[in-house]
C-alpha cells in the first residue's frame, strides 16, 4: 500500500510540476513578449532610446531565468532566442530601423511559439 | 515538460496493449509490463545521453514517470485478478492428455514446431507421454508428464539418502566471510585448522571455499595466475 501511495504522489507531483512548469514558461514569454511589444511601439514613433532601453529590459527578463529555462527546454530553442536578442540589441544600436522591426517580429513570433509547445494540447500531444 | 509526461504515460500504456496484442511468445521470459519498462528505459535514458542538446529532464522525467507507473500497476495486479489477466494474460493450456490443442495453440499463435522444440529442450521427444503442457505468461512452456513417464525419485526407489542442504561461501576469492562462518556454527580456528589440512598458508591462496549443512567442504585454490 505504501509503494502505491508513494508512486501515485509521485505522478502527481510530476504531473503537477509539469503544469506549474509550463506555466513558468509561458508566463516569462508573455513577459518578454509584452516588453518587445512596447519596445516596437516606441520604435515606431521614433523613440529610439526608450525602444532599446525596452529591449534590454526584456533581456534581463529573459536572462533572469536562463538556468531554468536551459534545464527544462531544448537547448536549440534557448540558445536561438539568446542568439536573436543580441542580434535586436546590435541592430537597434546601429540605427538598422527597418532590420530591427523584422527581427523583434521574429523573436516575438519565436517566443510565443515557445509557450505554445509547452502547452498541454491536442496539437502538442499529436 | 508537460507534454514529455503526457506523452510518455500515452506511449508506455499505448506500449502495453501492443506487448498485449502481440501475444505470449514474443515477450518471451518478461512479463510485459517489464518488457517494455526494459524497452522503453535503455532507450529513453540514451538519448539525453548522447545528445546534449536534450536537457537531463527529458529523460528522467520519462523514466521515473515509466518506473511509477510499473509499481502502480505491479501493485494493483497484486490485488486485481482482473487487471492481472488484462496485463498479463493468463496461462494457456496447449496440450491436455498427449492431445494438442490446435485451436488453443492458434490463439497463442505458436506453431507445432515451436512447441516441440520448447519440449525437446526439457528433454521430452514425445507429445504423447505429456500429460500437460501450459504456455505460461512469461512465454515460456511448462510440460508435466505422466506419473508413468516420470523420473523415479529416490524416496520411490525407497533409497535414504543424506540431504546436504545449501553450501554456504566461506571464502571467495581469498575473502572471507565471517557471517557465513558463524551462520555454519564455525570459527576461525577451524578455519585455520581446514586450510592446514588442504595445504595452504594463507586465506589469499583460496579461490572457493563452502561448507554444506552437513559439514561437507569444497575447497578450490587460487591458480597462480588468477
Amino acid at each position: 500500500m505504501k509503494r502505491l501511495i508513494l508512486s501515485l504522489a509521485l505522478l502527481a507531483a510530476l504531473a503537477g510540476l509539469g503544469a506549474w512548469n509550463t506555466s513558468r514558461i509561458d508566463d516569462s514569454c508573455q513577459r518578454t513578449c509584452a516588453l518587445l511589444r512596447q519596445a516596437q511601439e516606441r520604435g515606431e514613433s521614433d523613440d529610439w532610446t526608450g525602444a532599446e532601453e525596452l529591449i534590454r529590459a526584456a533581456w534581463a527578463e529573459w536572462n533572469e531565468r536562463s538556468t531554468y529555462l536551459y534545464t527544462v527546454l531544448r537547448h536549440d530553442y534557448t540558445d536561438e532566442i539568446y542568439t536573436e536578442f543580441h542580434e535586436l540589441i546590435e541592430l537597434i544600436e546601429w540605427g538598422e530601423n527597418p532590420e530591427y522591426a523584422a527581427a523583434s517580429s521574429r523573436l516575438i513570433a519565436q517566443l510565443e511559439h515557445l509557450s505554445e509547445a509547452e502547452r498541454l494540447t491536442l496539437e502538442n500531444l499529436l | 515538460m508537460l507534454i514529455a509526461f503526457a506523452r510518455t504515460f500515452v506511449l508506455y500504456l499505448l506500449i502495453i496493449i501492443g506487448i498485449r496484442l502481440m501475444g505470449k511468445k514474443q515477450v518471451g521470459e518478461l512479463e510485459p509490463t517489464e518488457l517494455v519498462l526494459a524497452m522503453l528505459m535503455s532507450d529513453l535514458a540514451a538519448v539525453p545521453m548522447q545528445d546534449f542538446g536534450i536537457p537531463l529532464l527529458f529523460g528522467v522525467v520519462p523514466i521515473v514517470t515509466l518506473l511509477c507507473i510499473t509499481m502502480v500497476l505491479s501493485v494493483l495486479t497484486m490485488r486485481s485478478l482482473r487487471l492481472r489477466l488484462l496485463l498479463s494474460g493468463r496461462p494457456s493450456i496447449i496440450v491436455e492428455r498427449g492431445k494438442l490443442l490446435q485451436k488453443e495453440l492458434g490463439k497463442t499463435r505458436m506453431t507445432p514446431d515451436e512447441l516441440m522444440e520448447e519440449l525437446r529442450l526439457q528433454g521430452i521427444t514425445d507429445l504423447s507421454t505429456v500429460k500437460y503442457a501450459i504456455l505460461e505468461t512469461s512465454g515460456r512452456v511448462s510440460a508435466i508428464l505422466y506419473s508413468n513417464r516420470q523420473p523415479a525419485t529416490p524416496e520411490q526407489l525407497g533409497i535414504q539418502l543424506e540431504e546436504p542442504g545449501l553450501p554456504l561461501t566461506i571464502v571467495d576469492n581469498g575473502q572471507l566471510y565471517p557471517d557465513n562462518l558463524r551462520r555454519r556454527g564455525l570459527n576461525r580456528a577451524w578455519l585455520s585448522e581446514e586450510l592446514k589440512r588442504q595445504g595452504v598458508q594463507n586465506i589469499k591462496e583460496v579461490f572457493l571455499l563452502t561448507v554444506d549443512e552437513t559439514g561437507g567442504v569444497y575447497f578450490s585454490r587460487k591458480d597462480g595466475n588468477a
